[in-house]
């Protein structure tokens, strides 16, 4: 049940470009909330319209509740669809706006304003009924938005951007009020954003998508503390990449040099990417402490953290961020010597392929 | 507007020479005419005014004139709303020579359409085979009248909604079909009453440029009082015979059903903006 896609492949046009989304699997369990998670033009919005039947696929099939809904047309699929300008319907009242799918599935007028303000009251819009969307700011439309495409009692929600023309704040207050609509109503939903923040933040399932595929699927902490792929690494949040070539039997992993000998997989040649979070760094002023050695270049003030950019012996740059008490604490400032380690760290050895590849500190302990 | 804007703190000397330049260049090119018209249907009188007005070819000129009008305002708001949503809509191979085609009736001499019509349906004309086939003569007659006249009025429509559908976009359409709306429901809850104003806008263009048309309908009609004569063409003939009280008479009613005609349009222009 839910909604499963099988290998969906369609050639599009994003900004003049023509892109594609290739052969797409995947399954959305029922009643859950999952994001799309990708830069624009990677293929998510039209990932969703597909589901919607607002684009055809060139191939593939659509499962929406196990049945396969692929040649069936949108207004027979049964979904609801939140769009990021809103699309209310300008000439209705905002009651004409929810009731419209409650007519054209021959409901009761009585039944139909029961059911209008009731989700008009859920969703905070009371004593807004009268009004035409003109006369509402972006939150309270995308809200009308929200009810409209809610009351029908659709199979499946679909939201594309739906946060995305509102400002920051009321945004915030936006999402964790879909999740808590969400855990009220059980509504399998999807939906689709380039913010990893709001994905991280409300989602079950996060699905990565890039250049129209997916690159990885998993929960909000897989996705961020087990990024598969290099563009997963690079994408959420924020992450040293630096790169290295095995040299004369030397690995290079950022600040650390390992010799060739006892580990596998490298030759000669190999190009190699390293990957580890700012925070993932512990630093101290002595440098017994921590077995690397380097210097702080420059810190930077982030709120309850600091953020220090650091040069190892070997000459690599990184970012560190550590909590403002630990900065205090170790008297920490440009141009002093610091002893650091990394807790945790992977690599992707290019020769190999894209995967990463992770190492903890016990892989590495000189 | 904003040009004249005091809010903007233009000084008082720019603005008012600005507004009496547009006041003066109205005066001179709309007022003056117009009141001299008026002058000269006063000093005609009455008498002669109804002696000339009040007759059977008169009453026909304007009831063809009417005839013309309605009929390219039903067919141009059906053609013209469908060609709209093809252009905004569809992509087809040669979108932009159709589009260059659509602004033709804008730049031909209404006169050069008349004699394209005569050439295409006339002797020894592509479509002269029409007219035995149909049992309809469509030169020298009110059907092909008609023709020149739709012809003339085709852009408006087209024109003022392409725009009008652009803005619009499509989104609304779209939510309407996830709510479980067919594409006849969707054109008509939510298309057509997006785009209301705007066709009535493009409704009153193409009733006045057919109210005022004189070129194409007198070549292809050929003017003859009683039959093929149209309003604007009697007002020719009237001068023509010296009938000055029937010219200016005839003159002065076109001028008011335009000028309500424009001026209904101004006001639908404001509701637009709601």
């Amino acid at each position: 049940m839910g909604v499963v896609l099988e290998n969906i492949s369609k050639e599009f046009t994003s900004a003049d470009t023509i892109q594609a989304v290739k052969a797409v699997s995947f399954k959305v369990d029922e009643g859950s909330l999952v994001a799309l998670l990708g830069p624009s033009g990677s293929g998510k919005s039209t990932i969703l319209r597909m589901i919607a039947g607002l684009e055809a696929p060139d191939s593939g099939e659509i499962y929406l509740n196990g049945e396969n809904v692929t040649r069936l047309p949108t207004q027979k699929r049964g979904v609801g669809f939140v769009f990021q300008n809103y699309a209310l319907f300008k000439q209705m009242s905002v009651f004409e706006n929810v009731a419209f799918g409650l007519e054209l599935h021959k409901m009761a007028p009585s039944k139909i304003k029961k059911r209008v303000h009731e989700l008009l009251d859920r969703l905070g819009l009371q004593g807004l009924a009268d009004r035409f969307p003109h006369q509402l700011s972006g939150g309270q439309m995308q809200r009308v938005a929200l009810a409209r495409a809610l009351a029908h009692e659709p199979k499946v929600l679909l939201l594309d951007e739906p946060f995305g023309a509102i400002d920051a704040k009321i945004r915030a207050e936006l999402r964790e009020w879909l999740r808590r609509l969400h855990d009220e109503m059980h509504i399998t939903s999807i939906f689709v954003t380039h913010d990893q923040e709001e994905a991280l933040e409300i989602c079950d399932k996060i699905l990565v998508i890039n250049e129209g595929h997916v690159e990885q699927a998993g929960t909000p902490e897989e996705i961020y503390n087990h990024p598969a792929t290099e563009f997963v690494a690079h994408f959420i949040g924020s992450m040293n990449i630096l790169s290295g070539m095995v040299q004369k039997d030397k690995v290079p992993m950022g600040p650390y040099t390992f010799n060739l000998n006892g580990m596998n997989g490298f030759q000669n040649g190999d190009e190699i990417r390293v990957f580890f979070r700012p925070q993932d760094i512990y630093v101290s002023r002595d440098p017994k402490t921590y077995a690397l050695e380097g210097t702080i270049l420059r810190t930077s003030f982030l709120g309850i953290n600091m953020k220090l950019d650091i040069m190892a012996e070997n000459g690599s740059r990184f970012s560190a961020v550590i909590p403002q008490y630990i900065y205090h604490r170790e008297r920490l400032h440009e141009g002093h010597r610091v002893s650091f380690q990394i807790e945790e760290l992977s690599y992707v050895n290019l020769r190999e392929g894209r995967q990463i590849q992770r190492l903890t500190v016990a892989d590495y302990e000189i | 507007m904003a040009l004249v804007n005091p809010r903007h703190g233009q000084r008082p000397l720019i603005k008012y020479s600005l507004i009496s330049t547009v006041v003066l260049y109205l005066a001179w090119l709309l007022g003056l005419p117009l009141l001299t018209l008026l002058q000269s249907i006063f000093e005609l009188g009455t008498a002669k005014l109804t002696e000339q007005l009040l007759n059977y070819d008169v009453f026909h000129a304007f009831g063809l004139t009417l005839l013309l009008c309605f009929l390219a305002v039903l067919f141009n708001t059906i053609f013209g709303t469908l060609l709209a949503l093809v252009m905004v809509r569809q992509n087809f191979r040669g979108k932009s020579l159709v589009n260059g085609l659509l602004d033709l009736p804008f730049a031909l001499s209404a006169v050069v359409v008349g004699y394209m019509f005569i050439l295409l349906f006339g002797r020894g004309g592509w479509l002269e085979g029409i007219n035995a086939f149909t049992g309809i003569r469509w030169v020298f007659s009110i059907p092909g009248m008609i023709l020149v006249t739709l012809f003339v009025t085709f852009p408006f429509m087209v024109r003022e909604l392409i725009p009008l559908l652009k803005e619009v976009g499509t989104e609304q359409e779209e939510a309407a079909r996830t709510l479980g709306a067919s594409p006849w429901v969707v054109f008509w809850r939510i298309t057509l009453p997006n785009i209301r104003w705007g066709m009535l806008y493009g409704m009153s263009l193409t009733f006045a440029r057919a109210l005022g048309e004189f070129g194409a309908v007198l070549v292809v009609g050929a003017g003859i009082a009683g039959a093929t004569e149209t309003a604007t063409i009697f007002v020719f003939r009237a001068m023509e015979e010296r009938l000055y009280a029937g010219a200016y008479g005839a003159s002065l009613i076109l001028i008011a059903i335009a000028f309500i005609l424009l001026f209904a349009m101004e006001m639908l222009k404001k509701r637009r903006k709601v």
